[in-house]
């Protein structure tokens, strides 16, 4: 077994448990920036994922998903992220409405729960029950983050989060979707930033603020 | 082609030449020239279709031989039609009523509608009656759904075409409410059987029907009862019938109550007695206890009304209720092992539900007439019509005799086939079943008198006396086309009144196949032996008292000493059915209010004003409460609605969570 068999097992196996501190680190985070720089770092574990596990199944075509969630996720979307932070010159806070502390201890109550949830359903491969519990919990750390900060920013990174472990799950439960899939999935996403986008600054432009919590008059 | 297979491929043929005109009418109305030629042309052509469609059921009733259509290849679902010997007579029934109600709608389209509108009705018409023919043949569940959603918004469409106000609106959407949730049954009584079926076609339902275990029978029952009544006006589920049906366009109404009704008769029919492989004891006392209430009900509102439409409309509450008595009497038997007179009771039935479209349109085109030539449906403002418009006066006596079931007449011979099986629940009750059939005797006599009363009420206000107001004075001429419309089905009634065999024949071979070992009930030989004989007599006296010298007396009406008779003296609906509604009180329930002006000198009154204001009695105790709690209930629901994101967001998140926790802990 060569060396970078070695390590292509490895990252797969041990991946998840960065994945599980960039979520604990989210939930703690206090500034914009330091999300966004999480969810690269995040992106970056993922991108590590796809490459081995592009090496273990011998398939060109997950080298290519890897190339274009390097390219996308871990470059481009922060670095938009971060331009439009620049660009709107709002306050860097994040907007918690559930404090710091008590969102670490939240979040690590759904890592458990989705840890003993997931075990149940597949006690027999280590490594993907490791993982897919840890793509469960980056689903609903993505939510949490959506529900608990109300910067409008704050929710697009916590959909890219949320994002970001339905793609692990769907990498990890079948070694990787069909590439044209993936190419939709990255697409629908680039695009649904740039909305957000444009929807940030028309939000920050009409009510001077960019606090979802305050956007409340629409209502049946 | 050997000679034997003649029929069968004239049948196969005529069925799809009557389909495609049907198709193809709304695409000639629509795009031809809009003249009045042309329209008439189009008419001829839709009603060619129908007559032919006439001819096949017919034939498929005399002969058995099965026509059928298979369009699954080019439809999204199974859609597969199929004629046999049930669904030859409702599409029998369907194309022959629906001919002379297209008659009848060349010059009501011509006077009401202007030639948009006349283009829409030309267009929706021919669809609406092919979505009858649709649900009535399908052989397939989804073909059957797809042919009764469609007659739901095709009749709605038409009901909307009449005019636009919010009171016509807010009818429509109770009709369409009431219909949908209908719908929604009929969809679930179909889907209960896929647990044995392996598809919705009928053939592997029937197959299914047998091995369904009592649970769910119990289920395809009652969402069928549900579904099925909700679409035939079963009390309390008949609040859109009088809503729907006079605001509909005049011939739409006749099609309506005369034929749309009876679609819901054959679903039921259908699931029971065939897919369901026979009925169980107990739906039949529900059918008919169901059915007893709704007859009576039917009739004493349809007495309460002077709307002529709402009247007929009400009193077609009244004839389902009839048919549901003898469907249920049918299913008592069929449950307890007497086939014969079961076949005898579902006879009864079917040839009440095709005496009904008869008279039912004949009386709905009559009220048509009326209105055509004097502007009103209130029949406190007509009267004296017989000598203005005498051929809408005879044809609608004689669809007031056959909906009282009067003899030579067709009503009769329905409610006397209904009264014979009746009366044989006697032997039911010797075998050890609830004396339940005899008393049905009594409530059927009942309701037979009160409609004989409603509708002596309907033609003595309407035609006879003296008009009571110049509407009714100036009736203006009716057109031919209306007068061939009207005399075509007053013959029908007739000649079914007489020659009753013509359909009791095939009728019996039909139920010979859903009511297996049924025998031959004697009492078919005696009433199409006996009527003509007594049709014969009547003329023959009729003809020697016409012959007889007669003594002539010519003199004034005594006025009571007054000056001179004036039309104020004559006898209103109202007075007229009075004694009635004040046995039957407590079901009207009528607000009354007089005011006397001033109220400090009540015995010298200046001004006095009555009114008076019937709700049924459902509407306030059963559809009230029912709609207030609906909507409290959606009220509490928008509390949920904070308009929040992050609120919307917390939802979703919440239901995530709990699904995972119930993942963890349902294991």
């Amino acid at each position: 077994m060569g060396i970078l068999d070695v390590a292509a097992l490895k990252i797969l196996s041990s991946a998840a448990v960065l994945l599980f501190t960039t979520a604990l680190l989210m939930a703690g985070a206090k500034r914009i920036s330091t999300c966004v720089y999480l969810f690269a770092f995040q992106s970056a574990v993922l991108t590590a994922q796809v490459f081995a596990t592009a090496f273990v199944q011998h398939s060109p075509e997950a080298y290519a998903v890897g190339a274009m969630v390097l390219l996308v996720k871990v470059l481009g979307i922060p670095y938009a992220l971060l331009w439009l932070m620049r660009r709107l010159r709002t306050p860097h806070d994040v907007g918690t409405t559930v404090g710091t502390g008590n969102s670490v201890f939240i979040m690590a109550g759904l890592i458990l729960l989705s840890f003993s949830a997931v075990r149940l359903y597949l006690q027999d491969f280590l490594a993907v029950e490791v993982a897919l519990s840890a793509a469960v919990a980056l689903i609903l750390s993505g939510a949490f983050l959506m529900v608990t900060r109300s910067k409008a920013l704050m929710q697009v990174l916590g959909l890219l989060v949320l994002e970001n472990g339905i793609f692990l799950a769907a990498l990890v439960t079948t070694f990787g979707m069909p590439f044209i899939i993936e190419i939709g999935i990255v697409f629908d996403l680039v695009i649904g930033i740039l909305l957000m986008g444009v929807f940030a600054f028309r939000i920050r432009d009409t009510f001077e603020h960019l606090d979802v919590s305050r956007l409340r008059r629409l209502r049946g | 082609m050997s000679m034997t297979e003649d029929p069968r491929v004239m049948i196969q043929f005529g069925f799809l030449l009557c389909l495609t005109g049907l198709l193809v009418a709304p695409l000639i109305s629509a795009t031809m020239r809009r003249s009045t030629s042309a329209r008439r042309a189009d008419a001829a052509f839709i009603i060619g279709s129908l007559l032919i469609g006439a001819a096949v059921g017919a034939a498929v009733l005399w002969h058995g031989e099965a026509a059928d259509l298979d369009l699954s290849r080019l439809a999204p679902f199974a859609l597969a039609l199929k004629v046999d010997r049930l669904s030859a007579f409702f599409f029998f029934l369907i194309c022959t009523v629906s001919a002379p109600v297209t008659l009848f709608s060349i010059p009501y389209a011509q006077q009401h509608y202007s030639e948009g509108r006349a283009t829409w009705f030309w267009v929706l018409l021919p669809l609406f009656v092919l979505s009858m023919v649709v649900v009535v043949t399908a052989a397939t569940g989804f073909a059957f759904l797809f042919g009764w959603e469609l007659m739901t918004l095709l009749s709605a469409a038409l009901i909307l075409l009449e005019g636009d106000s919010d009171d016509r609106r807010h009818n429509a959407f109770i009709y369409l409410l009431m219909m949908h949730v209908g719908a929604a049954a009929v969809a679930a009584c179909f889907f209960l059987f896929l647990g044995q079926a392996s598809n919705l076609t009928f053939e592997a339902m029937r197959s299914a029907g047998a091995s369904l275990t009592a649970n769910v029978r119990v289920w395809v029952f009652v969402t069928a009862m549900f579904g099925f009544g909700m679409k035939s006006g079963i009390v309390p589920l008949h609040l859109w019938l009088p809503r729907a049906h006079p605001i509909a366009p005049t011939p739409v109404s006749a099609l309506m109550s005369g034929v749309m009704l009876k679609t819901a008769v054959y679903g039921l029919v259908r699931i029971t007695f065939d897919l369901l492989g026979g009925p169980a004891g107990w739906t039949g006392y529900v059918v008919l206890l169901v059915g007893a209430v709704t007859a009576v009900l039917g009739i004493l509102y349809a007495l309460g009304e002077h709307d002529l439409k709402r009247l007929l409309a009400y009193s077609s509450v009244e004839n389902i209720g009839l048919i549901y008595v003898a469907l249920g009497a049918a299913m008592l038997f069929a449950a307890t092992g007497l086939p014969t007179l079961a076949a005898l009771a579902v006879i009864a039935a079917l040839l009440h539900a095709l005496n009904h479209a008869f008279f039912k349109s004949l009386l709905f085109l009559g009220a048509g007439a009326i209105h055509h030539s004097t502007h009103t449906l209130d029949i406190e403002n007509l009267g004296g019509l017989q000598r203005r418009i005498p051929v809408v006066g005879v044809s609608c006596l004689i669809g007031c005799c056959a909906i009282a079931g009067l003899p030579v007449f067709n009503g009769f011979v329905g409610e006397w086939l209904m009264f014979k099986s009746l009366l044989a629940g006697g032997e039911l009750h010797a075998i050890g079943g609830l004396p339940v059939l005899p008393l049905m005797i009594g409530v059927v006599g009942l309701v037979s008198g009160l409609s004989a009363a409603c509708f002596v009420n309907v033609y003595g206000i309407s035609f006879l006396g003296r008009p009571r107001t110049p509407q009714a004075h100036h009736a203006d001429h009716t057109p031919r086309a209306m007068q061939v419309a009207l005399v075509f089905l007053a013959s029908g009634c007739v000649l079914l009144g007489i020659w009753p065999g013509l359909v009791l024949r095939p009728l019996l071979s039909l139920v010979a196949i859903i009511i297996p070992g049924a025998g031959t009930p004697s009492e078919l030989q005696l009433i199409s032996h006996v009527l003509p004989v007594l049709a014969g007599s009547m003329v023959a006296l009729l003809l020697a008292s016409l012959a007889l010298p007669r003594v002539k007396r010519l003199t004034d009406t005594w006025a009571c000493g007054l000056p001179e008779l004036s039309p104020r003296m004559e006898y209103t609906a109202s007075s007229f059915s009075k004694p009635i509604r004040s046995v039957f009180a407590f079901v009207y329930r009528s607000d009354r209010k007089i005011e006397v002006t001033p109220a400090e000198e009540p015995y010298f009154p200046q001004a006095m004003s009555y009114r008076s204001a019937r709700t049924t009695s459902f509407e306030k105790s059963f559809y009230r409460p029912l709609v207030d709690t609906v909507i409290a209930a959606a009220q509490q629901l928008r509390r949920l609605q904070t308009g929040n994101v992050q609120v919307y967001l917390l939802y979703i998140f919440l239901t995530l969570v709990c699904l995972l926790f119930l993942l963890r802990f349902s294991r």
